[in-house]
Parts: structure tokens; C-alpha cells; sequence
């Protein structure tokens, strides 16, 4: 027998190997790039990877930023990344793939730490908010679909008051842990993804 | 799950080079493509393997065997630890040989549908290209010229991988 492999046999290779061959692999020929690439087969890789990490801390130094992961004990296990961190500030982290805003949020990065891809989304009406020029952000990957589903929240300056669930009335508590430069917080996109309006990018 | 009597059903199997091989029939099941063919009584006396050497199908056989003659998992739901540990270096030492056969496997395994030695098989592979470079891939699974990127493409492709934001 000397003929080829069938290809979807091929892919049941390739779905056996670490990522990071994979990765390099994209160039063996077009039809393992193609499969590679296409998005049914990141999906099956990409959304395996759930840490369990508590949260995560970013830091500049110089030019550079730093990436952690800070478990429940307060311990630090630094990640490796490509990412020019210090333009970026972790919106928050779901099913593996991680979400930062990008200067004063003109931009929306996720990134998928598994296959070192990232994509830049623009966001919506960045300059023109009059009333709420104030914004906040939240990140999930739906379960039922894992579509990765952007949040944004415009509010206004005088907010300053209780945030209300305006269904029930209830008292909210304000989102200040995104409004730290530092940490995020990962069960906070669970919880913009409860109460309000999803939007989708 | 004891082995199953020598009064049972035999069936031969015919390679590509003539050669011919008895075995039980309970061994030959664990092909689905020969449990169909049995099923809806395609089956003669010998089922000609026109695509598959004598070497590779000796190979097969010796994998059925051994499979078929194992407790299955859903037979008995405490299975000895060591049937399992038994059954997992016996595929261990199976896929010691060498690249050319272990493809002949793996084909003749697709064609006859024995899903586990399939994966045995892409497992193996797997494990021993993971460290080559593109180049090596292409020749170990003679990957088509006409499927060949660019040099500008596929310079492009690296580029993607070490791709960063900034």
C-alpha cells in the first residue's frame, strides 16, 4: 500500500498533536493549513484549557508587561505571552480564551493563549457617548455556542450612586474591580452576563 | 470473555500476495467492515484483501487477536486492572516498527474499520512527528506537490505563528 493517508485520517493526526506543532504545521501544505485554520478544529483545541486560576495580574515594566496567574493561596505562576501587555488591561477570562481593552479602549483584544492567536475587535461608538462617556466591559464564551460575547456598558460621569437591576429593583454591586488598573476579577463577566443586555461583536 | 472454542467459526482472509490466514471469526469481527460483510452474508469461504501484503494483514491479525481476546470493557464492569495494563503494553510494543508499516497499518485499518487500531495508529504517528519540521512531514506522509504552499505563503504562515499584537 503506498497510496496517501485519507486526509480526514490526516486530521485525526493532527487533532493528536500538542499545539504548538500544530502550530508550526500550518505550513506543511495548504490543505493541513486549511484544516488547521478552520475554525471547527480551533474550536475542539481552544476551548479545552480552563485554568482554575483566581485571578490575574498584569503589571508594566517599562515597555514590557508582565502576565499572571494568581491562584486562591496568593500564588504567582507567570504566563507566556506575545501580547504587548502593556497597552492592554484584562477585561476578563472565559473557556480559555482572554479578553483585554486596548488603550483607553479603543479596542477589544481576545486572546487565545493555546494557539497564540489574537484578534482585535473595534469598539462600537468609542468617541461619540455624550450622556455616558464612561464605560465598563465584560467578557464570556457562551457554553451553549461558544461564541465569545463582548460587553459594553456605557454609564454616565454622575453616576455615582447604587448600580439597580431594573427588573427587581435590587442594589447592585458597582464594578469596581474592573476599574482597578491591576486584576480582574473572572466570575465578573458571569455576572454582567446575568443582569444586563448582551451585545454582541 | 474466555477465549472462544476451537469448534468455532473460522474465516480466511486472503492478502494482495496470495497468502492465506485461518482465523476465528470472533478475532475477524473485530473489522466492521468483515462483521457487515458477515451480517449480510457477503462473506464466502475467503474474503480476498486485494489492497492489504501479507505483512501488514499478520500484523492486523496479531492485533485482533489479542483484542478480541481481552475482556471487553463494558463486559464486566470491574475488569482486573491488569487486563487493561495488559492490553495497553501490548500496544505499546505493536507500534514498534517502523514508519512504512506503521502507514500500511493504519490503511488497512481504515479499509477494514477497526476504529481502535486506528487510533493506536494516529496516536503513534502523531508522537513521532511532533518534533519534525514541516519538510520532514511532507516527505514521511509524501504530502502532494500540487498541495504545497508558496514560498511567499508559506513565509507568511510562519510569520502568523509568532504573530503579536502591538
Amino acid at each position: 500500500m503506498s497510496d496517501n493517508i485519507p486526509f480526514d485520517i490526516q486530521v485525526d493526526i493532527m487533532n493528536r498533536l500538542p499545539v504548538k506543532s500544530l502550530m508550526q504545521f500550518r505550513s506543511v501544505s495548504k490543505s493541513w493549513k486549511a484544516a488547521i485554520d478552520c475554525n471547527d478544529f480551533i474550536r475542539r483545541y481552544g476551548f479545552h484549557e480552563v485554568d482554575n486560576s483566581s485571578f490575574i495580574l498584569t503589571y508594566k515594566l517599562d515597555n514590557m508587561g508582565l502576565l499572571f496567574n494568581v491562584d486562591n493561596n496568593l500564588g504567582f505562576a507567570p504566563i507566556n505571552t506575545d501580547l504587548m501587555l502593556h497597552t492592554l488591561k484584562p477585561v476578563a477570562t472565559s473557556e480559555g480564551v482572554w479578553c483585554f481593552s486596548y488603550v483607553d479602549n479603543v479596542m477589544i483584544v481576545l486572546w487565545n493563549p493555546s494557539i497564540k492567536r489574537s484578534v482585535g475587535v473595534l469598539v462600537p461608538s468609542y468617541m461619540y457617548q455624550p450622556d455616558s462617556p464612561k464605560m465598563v466591559f465584560g467578557f464570556g464564551v457562551r457554553p451553549d455556542t461558544l461564541d465569545p460575547t463582548i460587553l459594553k456598558i456605557n454609564y454616565p460621569y454622575y453616576g455615582e450612586g447604587p448600580w439597580h437591576d431594573s427588573e427587581s429593583s435590587r442594589i447592585l454591586p458597582l464594578p469596581t474591580v474592573l476599574s482597578s488598573e491591576s486584576s480582574c476579577h473572572m466570575a465578573l463577566c458571569d455576572w454582567l452576563v446575568r443582569i444586563l443586555p448582551r451585545f454582541r461583536v | 470473555m474466555s477465549t472462544s472454542s476451537s469448534s468455532s467459526k473460522k474465516i480466511v482472509l486472503k492478502s494482495a500476495d496470495n497468502e492465506t490466514f485461518e482465523i476465528d471469526e470472533i478475532v475477524a469481527l473485530e473489522s466492521q467492515a468483515i462483521k457487515n460483510m458477515i451480517e449480510d452474508e457477503c462473506a464466502d469461504n475467503v474474503i480476498p484483501l486485494g489492497n492489504i501484503d501479507s505483512k501488514t494483514l499478520s500484523k492486523i491479525i496479531e492485533y485482533c487477536k489479542k483484542h478480541a481476546e481481552s475482556p471487553k470493557k463494558d463486559d464486566n464492569a470491574d475488569i482486573d486492572e491488569k487486563a487493561v495494563e495488559d492490553l495497553k503494553s501490548f500496544d505499546a510494543e505493536f507500534a514498534k516498527v517502523d514508519m512504512p508499516l506503521i502507514q500500511d497499518i493504519l490503511m488497512a485499518a481504515n479499509f477494514l474499520n477497526i476504529d481502535n487500531l486506528i487510533g493506536l495508529m494516529c496516536r503513534t504517528i502523531a508522537d513521532r512527528i511532533k518534533g519534525k519540521t514541516p519538510e520532514e512531514i511532507r516527505k514521511i506522509l509524501n504530502i502532494n506537490k500540487n498541495d504545497l504552499l508558496s514560498p511567499e505563503q508559506e513565509a507568511k504562515a510562519r510569520e502568523e505563528n509568532s504573530w503579536a499584537f502591538d
